[in-house]
């Protein structure tokens, strides 16, 4: 999914053109936040102005940030590392042995929806040193590339791949010469993409103590000492490292894959076939269920911190207590679904809608997209405590959290999908007398609906965990908060149910739509 | 598909697995201990800091540089540094990642509830910090003010806030808590009206931007907690006395040095333990000063540092209870017979310290 080749589809560009409209895009930003900025002036600026901020940035200096930036670029680049090396050599067998792709893929998604936000105290408690802050981001970042690479594999040409098998070549052989060429478009979308995630896996690691430097840490420690200027300086490196990784994947990707610009990566398709998508999901249940048994026990983590599976289960459905305990946990689970779906909502439809004007109106697309590239490109809930000092902490905060965390993987996603939309489909429905209307309701909506689908698997853990975070950061209610508070409570019966339920919920809305786009093919016999 | 031209164009993607590697490779691994060597075999001391490494662990900085853990007998100190989101205290010494940790009584009673007994054995603080600083035109001088106000609370202490309401018999419904992650502007840009707040760095920070405040400590709204505390796990008061009581004698030591310097505390602070955090040196000698008397009172100048006195236990005990703990015993809690020990066999130590602050 090439955000570039998606850029150049309307008309060719000299490179001078796109830096003008990175750059404009940019003096964009720093506009509006200046502008907020005078809005929140008698507000004792807890929105500092940008000279202000860069003052601070250059005052703070190298020494300043030279040890906490190698720190967390150590642990995001190792986590980067791992977590995709670990993702490609789990595409590379799902090729081979195509029966399990489901179910990996359902493990990489469980592992994704586990609420960071609970486990890492738990994670830090078991591991010394860095390792979980490394272990945070590799997890971040394993889920995507995985499932971009499953895939992509599974797009190779059926005509090749018949070409090799009929001269004798072994699945290996399949693998080497056809599929991992095909694949190579999404791996380096996913690449990309990761950057970002790895970054912000290993920033929200440090928030949990044991290091001594790291952005994360300094973050914390500024806002703390009302250092505002210089904890948005820190945001603003954040951001800065974050684009340049982006940049320069995208770079990479692009000089290697020039003789595939033309090649159009397609959809991760859901298996038509329901029942292997069950599959997936319970074979993918039992195994994790199995990990976090074995695991507990070998790092020897004590019983009354780390609660075995069979003890969640008594905490929700034996004993006493478990009625009192299921019912506060879906008291909880109820506000933070509430709080979720807002957000979703008002994300997907912004996204929608943005994505119609980008596709129809070239200046909207030219001033929005490089925005939004960079800005999907910043670690968003690192800074999301800075935004509720802005906007508040009442149901406005989750849905704003939310809706962006969905709101710009889903825009990019839809756009893409809109830009594919065949131009003399649209010129036919013009020429019967079809206003521009007509045609985004009659051509280029329907076009995009498996994009949607698409934008839909992306964005929903996300928000799930957006909302987990701004229940925690900003409400106090909901899930979230419930978790975080039963750390200090000591009571982590609640801690481990609570995760469960979350990891739980957030699957299951996953392979919802999933089944909602398999009967939708089916209804439209797309497949 | 051409492979040449494919393997020329790989260089970049190996520049940058390369440039990753690299700063994989320079990047500090974990904090390792000082010397090895020395020692009546203790081994390293590992001990769990209540927060980032500030001036407010110094006693632990003057032990470690001066060498009295060394002279203990250990090899090694490992510090292991708290932060906004970090596993709680308890959890660490529970674990065994830590042999003792700073934590207040109130957590360590929390923890009973699971099933693991820890035990407090002595405390720097003798009445927490921890204050309710509020806006001053907010009208909030005693507890009874707080009903209808909205209050914002950190993760950690809202043990703490259900307690103040209860020993105020204030219905929790009517007193608004938002959740709070440490930043002062939550109060400067009056989204509430007072701040549960731990440290002194707010009020310094306060004052920085020239903010009118009132800080009213919890103890004035009737609630009586100890912190800094020592908090070991009660097997390890049998097993491991010994250490426990070395690493206390050490622990006396350098709190004794840092109390008598807080110039050089914040020192060691902003060059040695806290390097890479941007503390400032006025600001970290401050912290220090302003809460020196929470750990020199009358009875702490007659008994010793770190001693705790019946009432304070007494005051402790109906705080935890007040926040709905009520299956822990004070003899279970609460432990002062490695200090007693300690100070008959070391006087000196007992002597009063002279607090090395300017005003």
């Amino acid at each position: 999914m090439s955000t570039e080749a998606l850029l150049s589809l309307r008309r060719r560009r000299v490179p001078a053109a796109q830096l003008v409209r990175y750059v404009s895009a940019f003096v964009g930003i720093l506009v509006i936040w200046w502008l907020i900025s005078l809005a929140y002036e008698q507000r004792g600026g807890v929105v500092p102005a940008p000279l202000g901020v860069v003052t601070k940035l250059i005052s703070d200096g190298w020494s300043f940030y030279q040890p906490n930036l190698l720190a967390t670029l150590g642990e995001a680049a190792q986590g980067y590392l791992w977590g995709n090396l670990i993702a490609l050599a789990l595409g590379a067998i799902t090729a081979i042995a195509p029966v399990i792709r489901p179910f990996l893929s359902q493990v990489a998604l469980f592992a994704y929806s586990v609420p960071i936000v609970a486990v890492g105290p738990i994670l830090v408690t078991a591991f010394p040193g860095r390792a979980p802050m490394i272990i945070l981001s590799a997890t971040a970042v394993l889920f995507l590339t995985l499932s971009s690479v499953a895939d992509g594999l599974g797009m190779a040409d059926r005509n090749v791949l018949a070409i090799v098998e009929s001269r004798g070549g072994t699945a290996w052989q399949r693998l080497r010469f056809v599929r991992a060429w095909f694949a190579l478009p999404s791996m380096f979308s996913a690449l990309k993409m990761t950057v970002p995630a790895a970054l912000l896996g290993a920033i929200f690691g440090e928030y949990l103590g044991r290091v001594d430097s790291g952005l994360g840490v300094v973050l914390v420690r500024a806002q703390k000492e009302l250092e505002i200027p210089r904890a948005w300086g820190i945001i603003l490196v954040m951001i800065f490292v974050s684009c340049i990784g982006y940049y320069l994947l995208d770079l990479v990707g692009r000089r290697l894959l020039r003789w595939a610009k033309d090649f159009q990566p397609g959809l991760g398709l859901p298996d038509p076939r329901l029942w292997v998508n069950v599959f997936g999901i319970i074979g993918s249940a039992v195994l994790l269920t199995g990990i976090w048994w074995v695991g507990l026990k070998a790092a020897g983590i004590n019983p009354s911190i780390g609660k075995t599976p069979v003890d969640v289960y008594q905490y929700l459905f034996v004993g006493s207590g478990s009625a009192a305990a299921r019912a506060s946990i879906a008291r909880d689970l109820a506000i933070t679904l509430g709080d979720m779906m807002g957000g979703f909502m008002v994300g997907m439809i912004l996204a929608i809608i943005c994505a119609l004007l980008a596709a129809r109106a070239g200046w909207f697309a030219d001033l929005f997209v490089p925005s939004a590239i960079i800005l999907r490109a910043t670690p968003l809930v690192a800074i999301a405590p800075l935004m509720f000092i802005a906007i508040g902490r009442d149901y406005l905060a989750v849905t704003t959290l939310v809706g962006i965390v969905v709101f710009f993987p889903a825009f990019l996603v839809i756009l893409e999908g809109m830009r594919v939309t065949p131009r003399p489909l649209r010129e036919i429905v013009e020429a019967f007398g079809g206003g521009r209307v007509a045609s985004a309701w009659r051509v280029t909506l329907p076009a995009a609906i498996p994009y949607v689908f698409s934008a839909l698997r992306i964005t929903l853990p996300n928000a799930l965990m957006g909302a987990l975070i701004a229940e925690w950061l900003a409400t106090g209610r909901g899930l979230g908060a419930t978790l975080i508070s039963s750390i200090s409570r000591f009571e982590f019966g609640t801690l481990w149910a609570g995760v469960v339920v979350a990891t739980v919920v957030s699957v299951l809305l996953y392979t919802l739509v999933d089944i909602a786009d398999v009967l939708y093919r089916r209804v439209r016999h797309l497949s | 598909m051409n492979l040449t031209r494919i393997r020329r164009a790989a260089m970049p993607l190996i520049a940058v697995m390369a440039l990753t590697a690299s700063i994989t490779a320079c990047s500090p691994g974990s904090d390792g201990g000082g010397g090895n060597d020395n020692g009546k075999g203790f081994g390293q001391l590992d001990i769990r800091l209540a927060w980032q490494k500030d001036v407010m662990s110094s006693g632990t900085y003057f032990a470690d540089q001066k060498g009295y853990y060394k002279d203990a007998g250990f090899s090694s100190v490992n510090l292991i540094a708290g932060g906004q989101a970090a596993p709680t205290v308890a959890s660490d010494v529970i674990q065994g990642n830590a042999l003792y940790g700073m934590d207040g009584p109130d957590y360590a009673a929390a923890a009973y509830k699971a099933g693991t007994p820890l035990t407090i054995v002595g405390c720097q603080m003798q009445e927490t910090p921890i204050a309710f600083i509020s806006a001053a035109d907010s009208g909030i001088v005693s507890a009874k003010d707080l009903i209808g106000k909205r209050i914002g609370v950190q993760d950690a202490n809202t043990t703490v806030i259900d307690a103040v309401l209860k020993t105020n018999g204030i219905d929790p419904s009517k007193v608004t808590i938002v959740p709070w992650q440490g930043d002062a502007t939550i109060l400067v840009g009056h989204e509430v009206d007072a701040i549960l707040a731990f440290g002194v760095e707010y009020t310094l920070a306060l004052d920085h931007v020239g903010f009118k405040y009132r800080r009213d400590l919890v103890a004035n709204f009737g609630l009586h907690n100890m912190t800094y505390c020592y908090e070991v796990r009660r097997d390890s008061l049998k097993n491991d006395r010994d250490k426990i009581k070395a690493a206390l004698v050490a622990e006396i030591r350098g709190w004794r040095d840092a109390l008598a310097d807080p110039k050089q505390a914040a020192k060691y602070a902003l060059d040695t333990y806290g390097k890479g955090l941007g503390l400032d040196a006025s600001a970290q000698e401050a912290i220090l000063c302003r809460t020196s008397d929470l750990f020199l009172t009358d009875d702490t100048n007659k008994n010793g540092l770190f001693w705790m006195s019946d009432e304070k236990i007494d005051q402790n005990m109906t705080s935890i209870k007040d926040s709905g703990i009520t299956d822990v015993s004070k003899n279970d809690l609460f432990d002062n017979s490695l200090l007693a020990e300690i100070y008959k066999e070391q006087p000196a130590l007992k002597t009063p310290v002279k607090l090395g602050c300017s005003s």
